[in-house]
């Protein structure tokens, strides 16, 4: 059936091809394969839509990286995806809304091409000049796919975790057995590290699938103009840095400024900048560290809560915040609750700390009271390894 | 099962409001569209995506029913429990545009 879409396609544009060929001997059907990896949906669809204008069309995708492709005339076709995976215990509702979809998407011009094996099901459309080019044509419906697509890979790494757990309890159960039978002391070693490496790598699987189902919900909420746009270097650049003072931070912010990028998010080592016509602005940065500095320095009591063991009390932030927008700065962004960002035109606002805290070194804020943590044990059990070994 | 439905439903987001009015006669997934860009003049133009959830919930809830025609596809249409909800909801709504448009006028008068 998905094959046969492309035939009537093919035949209708080419009507004269076959034609010439119905001496009965049929047209050499001519296929390809081809393998790739694609972590981006928009870059997996773009690349569809390539081999399209090349004249190779899509007909079967299998585990995710060998696609089979069939050979037809060049033209403009798009490509899209949904996924239809049905709950556990599905209600009528979750059962019928594929069937309406596909109506609803053959109704707009959109065929099914085929599926993968998680259920994310492949469109193709003819392009068409002026009409709705777009499988999902509202915010509202994009968000609620790219939803769908981080929940299913989300659940993808928990699948793992669940079986490390099934790894490691037959271990204790080899383990007994082997006790049971009289075994000799150091009995299947190999299988402890066998389960061992397994636990390590599905957790940090588990890690990794959760950061991706963020990129993937993240950029299937746009269009794909939308997502072109976010990727163009003209517009938007980001930067991988370890900065470790304040001051350096903040030269490294005017610097970009100075390019004409300003900042708009961050993470640790990640700076993510928009190009802007805006410049004469100056950035600063505050912490609960620094903001407690100038209470103390008012005579005014800390920000202190000694139920707050993950430094979720956004008390200092507010604070932080009150102050600084009455020093004429504004709030640019915020680093998972250690630090915010100010950027203000530098001859409108007035210092927020004392520039003799500038040189001060950015751990906690940076990595937060716990990464320091690990990090001085990790450095002190090196330190003594090395030693006693 | 009314009253459940008059919770659920009412006050009705513009969406569903425009939806049912569109399927007072049957229509297909596309014609609905259309008809409520049309109607509208462009302000409200349904999702596909938004509308095939809508149009899910709607049928399960049993606000409209869905029949297949010769070729297959499936029309569309309100039954008697949602044409009861869209009369509600536009007495409803009428109240509402009421209620603000007296008070616009006598902030107006007062100034």
């Amino acid at each position: 059936m998905k094959e046969s879409y492309y035939e009537a396609e093919g035949n209708k544009e080419n009507g004269k091809a076959g034609a010439s060929d119905s001496g009965g001997r049929e047209i050499r059907r001519r296929r390809m394969r081809k393998y790739r990896l694609f972590t981006s949906f928009q870059k997996e669809c773009g690349w569809l839509e390539k081999m399209a204008s090349e004249g190779w069309f899509l007909t079967d995708i299998c585990l995710g990286v060998c696609y089979t492709f069939e050979r037809g005339e060049p033209r403009r076709l798009l490509y899209d995806i949904d996924r239809f995976r049905l709950p556990k215990n599905p209600t009528l509702e979750e059962i019928q809304h594929k069937e309406f979809f596909l109506e609803m998407a053959r109704e707009l011009g959109w065929h099914e091409v085929t599926h993968d094996e998680g259920m994310t099901y492949y469109f193709a459309k003819e392009y068409e000049e002026g009409g709705i080019n777009e499988l999902h044509n509202d915010p509202e419906s994009r968000r609620r796919r790219a939803a769908k697509f981080r929940e299913a890979i989300n659940k993808e790494g928990s699948h793992l975790v669940f079986w490390g757990l099934v790894v490691l309890l037959i271990d204790v159960g080899v383990k007994l057995i082997g006790a049971l039978l009289g075994e000799p002391d150091p009995y299947l070693v190999w299988y402890d590290w066998l389960a061992f490496a397994y636990v390590i790598f599905s957790n940090g699987f588990a890690v990794w699938c959760r950061r991706y189902g963020i990129r993937v919900e993240r950029e299937l909420r746009l269009t794909r103009a939308e997502w072109e746009a976010s990727r163009d270097p003209f517009v938007h650049r980001e930067v991988r840095k370890l900065i470790l003072t304040n001051r350096g931070l903040r030269r490294f912010l005017e610097e970009q400024e100075a390019q004409g990028f300003v900042l708009t998010a961050l993470t640790a080592t990640r700076y993510f900048f928009e190009r802007s016509g805006i410049s004469g602005q100056i950035y600063t940065m505050d912490s609960k560290r620094l903001v407690n500095k100038r209470l103390r320095a008012r005579q005014q009591r800390a920000i202190r809560d000694g139920k707050d063991w993950t430094g979720q009390n956004n008390d200092w932030e507010i604070e932080s915040v009150r102050e600084a927008e009455r020093l004429g700065w504004h709030f640019v962004c915020a680093l998972e609750n250690r630090a915010i960002i100010y950027r203000g035109v530098e001859k409108a606002v007035q210092l927020l700390n004392d520039p003799r805290y500038d040189k001060g070194f950015r751990g906690v804020s940076l990595i937060g009271e716990y990464g320091l943590l690990l990090l001085f044990s990790g450095a002190a059990g090196a330190v003594v390894g090395f030693f006693m070994g | 099962m009314e009253e459940k439905l008059q919770k659920k439903y009412i006050p009705m987001t513009e969406t569903t409001y425009y939806t049912l009015l569109s399927v007072t006669s049957p229509r297909h997934g596309y014609a609905i569209m259309q008809y409520v860009s049309e109607l509208t003049q462009g302000r409200i133009v349904l999702g596909t995506g938004t509308l095939y959830t809508m149009v899910g919930r709607l049928s399960a809830d049993g606000v409209i029913t869905a029949q297949s025609d010769a070729e297959g596809r499936k029309a569309y249409q309100i039954t008697e429990t949602g044409m009861k909800l869209l009369k509600k909801e536009t007495v409803r709504l009428k109240q509402q545009l009421t209620d603000g448009v007296n008070v616009l006028s006598k902030e107006a008068e007062m100034r």
